[in-house]
């Protein structure tokens, strides 16, 4: 069907199940296309394994894995140390150790996804142990229906706290997180009134954070009725949180956004592709697991149109290096690096998140982006699997130079390296100086400065 | 030789292409395209920000009236010592690269700079000063920010501004869409090579061959890529071959100055650069340390202006010097001063019309012991954002300004 | 010709200071190889430290098997183990001598016997021919002569035997110095320099290895004066050590020596001392003539670290002019506007350092939480410092007020972020004052054992006559007043021939390793995320570093002065 243009496909086709044939075939690339959009990145030993499973098993698997409860322990100890210290900066590099070593990888990606759309940053909120029980519940809804996730997160002190809505009285209702829940998180500009805004805004009062936790003040509460977006009633918070995600806009509001963050960067989706989508979603009751199954399982998933149509955020670029090639490192001064680069997780810029696309290029952040590989091969006590680049590659029978070249290629790019490009990428690994070691790192690094690095 | 970047470009048609590959690759054009936008070889603005308030009084000193003798037994300086201006002011003797820039026409002294209903809180000022807004309403983004989301094109290439230093980014640089990078030093625009590395010119070989079959996605990464390692070789360039007489302050600000002269050299297409210099909240025996610091300021800010004009900028960059406030009028028991209101803001750059602009405040009408304003500073920020940026400014500053006539 | 008879009889008596240069600026000593070889290879640490893995991993390097391979080939040629090789070659001694005028460096090596030491030198260059020929390069040792001495050149490296010596020097001229020297006598050689042989006379005959500098030569040679100006960029370096710069730039020489025996290694620096050296700028750090003298120390529970110490700190202030840059000048100039803004107008350098008396006391000692809560997560110890107030009356309650408007800075700053807030507490007990501090649990904190960093401390500041305490925990200071109150030992006196003690530093590492071991699982976490470590290589890493803390028992630090020489001793204690 492709190359055609996003916006020319016919949307029953871009929704239809992803059968493998001859135009797009079920192969290493397309599982490292999966794995990447799905998580960070496939190892080498992910990528054979999946290749023996057909793709809906395997993206059954993805979103679905096995638990792991000693990893979740090690994680739960992680914390607990961490918020001693009193840093949120510290527990970025906790969640960025998370990223690297999880066997779940989506849930990740999908937490990820949140904490850039319920952006709430610990510049303001100031307070670790706030920003983790917000991670935290971001995480447990992260694949599961969009209502419940909404009703914590109205009442998530740290949110409150972000949004000057820790005081919410009904003589002087603020109008700041209405705004936000209509704006950002639900419907999107162009769905709702100033009207709406104020309306919705009385139905919060009470809501109060004491003590670094929710507390809902009834004498505060605006208790009258209110009329907004349709509906009439004497709505409290939660209630209205129902009338608000009710609203037909807010499905095709999410749909769009989850489309993005997993298809295609640009161009905009238009109604025509989503609403089909977005009908069944709010069929399904704003599942946010069935639609990600669903849009993973698609054709449109597996086209061109997605292959390499999206520009790596920074932490998708670290983590996802690292994890193709089995590697640990300073996960502190990772997290340092990447805020330089423009993303430091519990930090998003403004209330609406990471902006996300062409926006995090420049000249600035492209050579800190090759300086960050740099680092993480030369400086950094990183590890791959545990040794060095030059093991990794013995042990998967990557023997010669064009090999390694067409290796990381596969593991690291999702656009195919022009001929003469990569002939050069193997005399670069040829070149005397260092041992094999020295000469693999050369190679990723030089492959790490070229444009298909950045694209996912 | 030095290469600009329009000179690069001028060339980019024989030799350079020539030695790239012998056939003009698109993203080239493109690049060469983008590079006849309207910012190319552009005004630059440098914002020095003192933080802590810097006290206007012993700055540019009022030495023709009594009534500053009087209200500071211990801290006005002396009418012999005092640098003159003319009969009525005159600078703090350690303010003698002030002097000197004024003598060779580059600086304007604008009196009396505030806002109505001044706020004494360092915060609170500063965030008046960044924003343009008081507290009655959110403050998501500054004054530079609104200018950077809207002047600024297409992502891609050199950052539009910088911030130097290692305090928190000012408010005054939070943008919407833009996001300004804090630096330390120039090593934030090199490519890191470790020795045995593909070197720089065979990784902006392979990143300069075509790609056939390129998204759009990726012929942007990829000329974005380009400009890049190329704004990379000119920074790398100016650092090993980048030679002054100009001899800096080994103080912090003078260094950083230094560096955004390199950065200024090295063509970099940034128009705003940032920087801070800590230390102006002198309560208590302030004299001494007011002293170091105006040496300090002054020193850079006359050395910064030199360097430029030995390297043929300095008519396309104006230094604008601000405080959150100055101090109040009567020192304190401890041979200090307290938080005051209007000040004298300075800019410097051989565009600025020199000299003293507007009246010094009367010392003996005054708003709860302080100097009355009389030049909003957004009046300030309107001449930079109209004359200097080119931009309208009523909609950034939130209501519209008369340009104070600070430029010649 | 009478020299060339007489120089064989000479040759056993000799000593290597007969050998070298009158010129010599540096001059080291390792008079018995073979006791220092011992105490290292037949510790009773060894074998734990060899079965640790990281040791293990060691042994398996290639380089290290390299070595060890060539280190077999020669005890093979030479049908002797290495370590008995060792000791015949280098039996009457190991010696280093600079000199000035060559500017060269020369060892000597006095062996059991000449026919050993030739022969393990033949060797040598045999293995060394032997191996390049194999390599298919050029002979890398040239030989030739000079008088009737044969030398050999390798590289940079010059070798001859002379007798028993063996010489191996970097400089032709320094060579036929030496070499002229041994056939010659001269009165040009080190042994007759004054200084040296002042200082050589002086030397303890315990000490394993023994090293003299010629101060006064140096300086002569050191044209810009910046070898002795002191860290003139650094306020914190002056303070540490600026004073043995003052001195070291008057004193004709130094010496270094060694002390080893199988539970503790001692460092001894000394140099002359006379009072009119100290000058005006480090009378802050010396005292008047050089008899500033540390307080008396105090005792507490669970100490980790003492340190006691003469600084004038206030004289230090106020006499930055001479003592740095005009960078730090400036930077202590604002220092000082804003210190004098936290106390409230007073002057830092004059007002607030100089009410007090020039001997400090700091302790630090490990905290012990026992069931008590809300307990932190992570456990600091505390820390406080003791010192004494030049006039009680009108100094205590400037200090008291300062430190509750400090307190109510905090609690300002810290309701802003979200931090618990501090309760404040006078008390007074007999003599005693105290002004205590103490951070109000929340509800949910009170029955914590991780709590937040901040209930670590109780900040208290207290009072007893002269005596002034600023402690990190109520405890601590409580502690240290009862300590004061007690009548002091005697014997910390300055009677002639006694030491007087300018600083005294005290680590008790035993205890260190106890407080990580509070710590362990904030280590790991730690260790997990800088190193990318899986929690059981963190596990075991952190379990490595304490095992290996726990071999050491203390370490001290001590500035003297004792019969007119100003002496830095530093001694590192083993555990039994």
């Amino acid at each position: 069907m492709p190359p055609l243009e996003l916006n020319e496909l016919d949307p029953d086709w871009a929704w239809s199940e992803y059968e493998p044939d001859a135009d797009q075939p079920w192969d290493r690339r397309r599982v490292a296309h999966l794995y990447r959009r799905a998580g960070f990145a496939a190892s080498e030993r992910e990528l054979r394994e999946a290749l023996q499973l057909a793709p809906a098993e395997l993206i059954q698997r993805l979103v679905e894995p096995a638990a792991d409860e000693t990893f979740e322990a090690q994680m739960r100890q992680l914390v607990e140390a961490t918020l001693a210290g009193g840093d949120p900066a510290r527990l970025a590099s906790v969640w960025l150790y998370r990223m690297l070593a999880t066997p779940d990888p989506l849930r990740e990606k999908l937490t990820l996804f949140w904490h850039g759309h319920f952006a709430t940053s610990a510049a303001k909120v100031q307070d670790a142990q706030l920003m983790q029980r917000q991670n935290a519940v971001l995480r447990q809804h992260a694949l599961g229906r969009f209502e419940p996730l909404v009703q914590e997160i109205s009442r998530d002190p740290a949110m409150l706290v972000y949004l000057d809505s820790d005081s919410n009285r009904k003589s002087h209702p603020n109008e700041n997180y209405a705004r936000e829940l209509m704006e950002l998180f639900c419907l999107g500009e162009g769905n709702y009134t100033e009207q709406d805004i104020r309306q919705l805004a009385r139905c919060f009062t009470g809501c109060e954070v004491r003590r670094r936790s929710y507390r809902f003040n009834q004498y505060q509460h605006d208790s009258g009725v209110k009329t907004f977006l349709g509906s009439t009633g004497a709505f409290g918070g939660e209630e209205a949180v129902r009338v608000v995600i009710a609203q037909p806009a807010a499905a095709r509001f999410l749909v769009r956004k989850l489309v993005h963050y997993l298809v295609c960067d640009e161009p905009r989706a238009s109604d025509r592709l989503i609403e089909p989508l977005a009908e069944e979603f709010r069929q399904r009751d704003l599942d946010t697991g069935w639609l990600v199954r669903r849009v993973l399982g698609s054709q449109l998933f597996f086209s061109t149109l997605a292959l390499g149509r999206k520009i790596r955020s920074p932490v998708e670029l670290a983590v996802g290096l690292l994890r193709a090639l089995e590697g640990s490192t300073n996960v502190v001064e990772l997290s340092g690096e990447l805020g330089q680069l423009g993303q430091q997780l519990f930090f998003p810029p403004n209330v609406k998140g990471w902006e996300g696309g062409r926006n995090w290029i420049n000249s600035s952040t492209l050579l800190g982006r090759a300086n960050l590989v740099e680092k993480l091969l030369h400086g950094s006590p990183t590890r791959f699997a545990g040794g060095t680049l030059a093991d990794l590659a013995e042990r998967y029978e990557v023997a010669t130079s064009p090999r390694f070249v067409d290796w990381l290629a596969e593991l690291l790019l999702a656009v195919p390296l022009p001929d003469d490009v990569r002939r050069e990428l193997v005399e670069v690994a040829e070149q005397p100086g260092g041992d094999r070691d020295a000469q693999l790192r050369r190679t990723l690094h030089a492959l790490s400065t070229l444009p298909e690095f950045q694209l996912a | 030789m030095r290469t600009t970047r329009r000179q690069f470009l001028a060339v980019t048609g024989t030799s350079a292409v020539l030695a790239i590959g012998g056939r003009l690759p698109e993203f080239w054009l493109r690049a060469a395209a983008a590079g006849e936008s309207p910012t190319k070889g552009e005004k630059i603005l440098v914002v020095v920000q003192l933080s802590g308030g810097n006290d206007g009084l012993n700055t540019i000193v009022p030495h023709g009236d009594e009534s500053y003798y009087r209200a500071r037994p211990q801290l006005a300086i002396p009418r012999d010592q005092v640098l003159k201006i003319d009969d009525f002011h005159g600078f703090h003797p350690s303010a003698r690269g002030l002097a000197d820039l004024l003598e060779a026409g580059q600086l304007a002294i604008v009196q009396g700079v505030g806002y109505p209903d001044p706020n004494r809180s360092h915060f609170e000022s500063m965030d008046i000063w960044h924003s343009c807004f008081r507290k009655d309403r959110p403050r998501q983004d500054g004054w530079l920010g609104r200018y950077l989301d809207r002047a600024a094109g297409t992502a891609g290439g050199d950052v539009p501004a910088l911030h130097v230093g290692e305090e928190e980014q000012p408010l005054a640089l939070a943008a919407q869409r833009v996001r300004v990078p804090s630096v330390r030093s120039l090593d934030r625009f090199r490519l890191q090579l470790e020795s045995g590395e593909a070197d720089a010119a065979t990784i902006q070989r392979l990143v300069g061959r075509e790609r056939p079959a390129a998204s759009d996605l990726l012929g942007f990464v990829q000329s974005s890529s380009a400009a890049a390692l190329e704004a990379a070789r000119r920074v790398e360039q100016a650092r090993r071959q980048y030679q002054t007489d100009v001899e800096y302050p080994a103080s912090g600000l003078g260094q950083k100055l230094r560096t955004v002269a390199q950065l200024i050299d090295a063509g970099l297409e940034t128009r705003i650069y940032y920087l801070t210099l800590d230390g102006f909240d002198t309560h208590a025996r302030q004299a001494e340390a007011h002293a170091a610091l105006l040496t300090e300021l002054s020193g850079s800010m006359a050395a910064f202006m030199d360097d430029l004009a030995r390297h043929g900028h300095a008519e396309r960059v104006l230094l604008l010097g601000f405080s959150e406030f100055g101090r109040r009028l009567e020192e304190n028991a401890s041979a200090g001063t307290d938080h005051g209101a209007a000040a004298p803001l300075l800019l410097a750059g051989q565009a600025v019309r020199p000299g003293l602009l507007g009246t010094h405040p009367s010392l003996t009408d005054l708003d709860q012991g302080d100097l009355k304003f009389h030049t909003d500073f957004r009046r300030v920020y309107a001449l930079l954002l109209e004359s200097w940026l080119g931009c309208p400014s009523a909609e950034l500053l939130g209501g519209s300004y008369e340009p104070i006539a600070a430029l010649a | 010709m009478f020299a060339a008879l007489a120089a064989p009889l000479r040759a056993d008596e000799m000593t290597a200071a007969d050998l070298l240069p009158g010129s010599s600026v540096m001059y080291a000593e390792l008079s018995r190889p073979k006791e220092v070889l011992a105490v290292i290879l037949d510790h009773p640490l060894r074998q734990r430290l060899e079965a640790l893995p990281p040791y293990r991993q060691a042994l398996e390097q290639p380089d290290y098997l390299r070595f060890k391979a060539a280190v077999a080939v020669v005890e093979a040629q030479l049908e002797m183990p290495w370590r008995k090789l060792v000791e015949a070659v280098t039996d009457g001694g190991l010696f280093v001598g600079v000199d000035a005028e060559t500017e060269g460096l020369a060892v000597l090596v006095r062996a059991r016997d000449a026919a050993t030491l030739d022969k393990t030198l033949q060797t040598l260059l045999k293995l060394a021919r032997d191996e390049a020929q194999r390599q298919g390069q050029d002979d890398p040792v040239k030989s030739g002569q000079y008088r009737e001495v044969t030398a050999y050149r390798a590289g940079e490296a010059r070798l001859a035997v002379l007798g028993g010596w063996l010489l191996l020097t970097n400089k032709d001229r320094l060579g036929q110095r030496v070499i002229d020297n041994y056939l010659d006598s001269s009165p040009q050689v080190l042994a007759k320099q004054p200084a040296f042989v002042a200082a050589r006379q002086a030397r303890d005959a315990s000490a394993a290895a023994w090293s003299w500098f010629d101060l006064a030569t140096l300086r002569t040679l050191d044209r810009d004066n910046k070898l002795f100006r002191g860290p003139r960029d650094n306020p914190v370096g002056e303070l540490l050590v600026g004073g043995l710069f003052g001195i070291a730039s008057q004193a004709p020489y130094a010496t270094v020596s060694l002390h080893l025996n199988p539970r503790r290694a001692r460092l001894v620096a000394a140099m002359p001392l006379e009072p009119a050296w100290v000058g005006e700028s480090r009378q802050y750090y010396l005292g008047p003539e050089g008899q500033g003298e540390a307080p008396t120390p105090l005792g507490v529970d669970g100490q980790l670290l003492s340190v006691r110490t003469y600084r004038n700190l206030s004289e230090m202030w106020l006499r930055a002019d001479d003592l740095f840059d005009q960078n730090v000048v400036d930077q202590l100039a604002q220092a000082d506007s804003n210190l004098s803004t936290l106390f409230s107008g007073k002057d830092f350098g004059e007002d607030i350092l100089g009410s007090f008396d020039p001997r400090i006391h700091v302790l630090v000692a490990r905290q012990d939480f026992g069931q008590q809560t809300p307990q932190p997560a992570i456990k600091l110890p505390a820390f406080a410092l003791v010192a004494q107030m030049k006039d009680p009356e009108t100094v205590q309650p400037e200090l008291r007020r300062i430190f509750m408007s400090l307190v109510g800075f905090l609690n300002v700053v810290g309701a802003m972020n979200g931090q618990p807030q501090l309760d404040l507490e006078t008390i007074t007990e007999g003599e005693r004052k105290l002004v205590a501090s103490r951070f109000l649990a929340e509800k949910d904190e009170q029955d914590s054992k991780s709590a937040r960093i901040n209930f670590n401390f109780s900040p208290t500041v207290g009072f007893l006559g002269s005596t002034f305490v600023l402690s990190s925990t109520r405890r601590l200071a409580d502690q240290l007043l009862e300590a004061a109150g007690k009548p002091a030992s005697a014997g910390n006196g300055s009677a002639a021939g006694q030491s007087r003690v300018n600083t005294d530093v005290q680590a008790n590492l035993g205890l260190l390793r106890d407080v990580l071991d509070d710590n362990r699982q904030q280590l790991i976490s730690q260790n997990m995320l800088e190193q990318g470590h899986t929690r059981a290589e963190a596990e075991y890493e952190i379990g490595l570093l304490l095992e290996l803390l726990g071999l050491l028992r203390s370490f001290g630090l001590q500035l003297d002065t004792l019969d007119g020489q100003l002496r830095l001793q530093a001694q590192l204690e083993l555990a039994e």
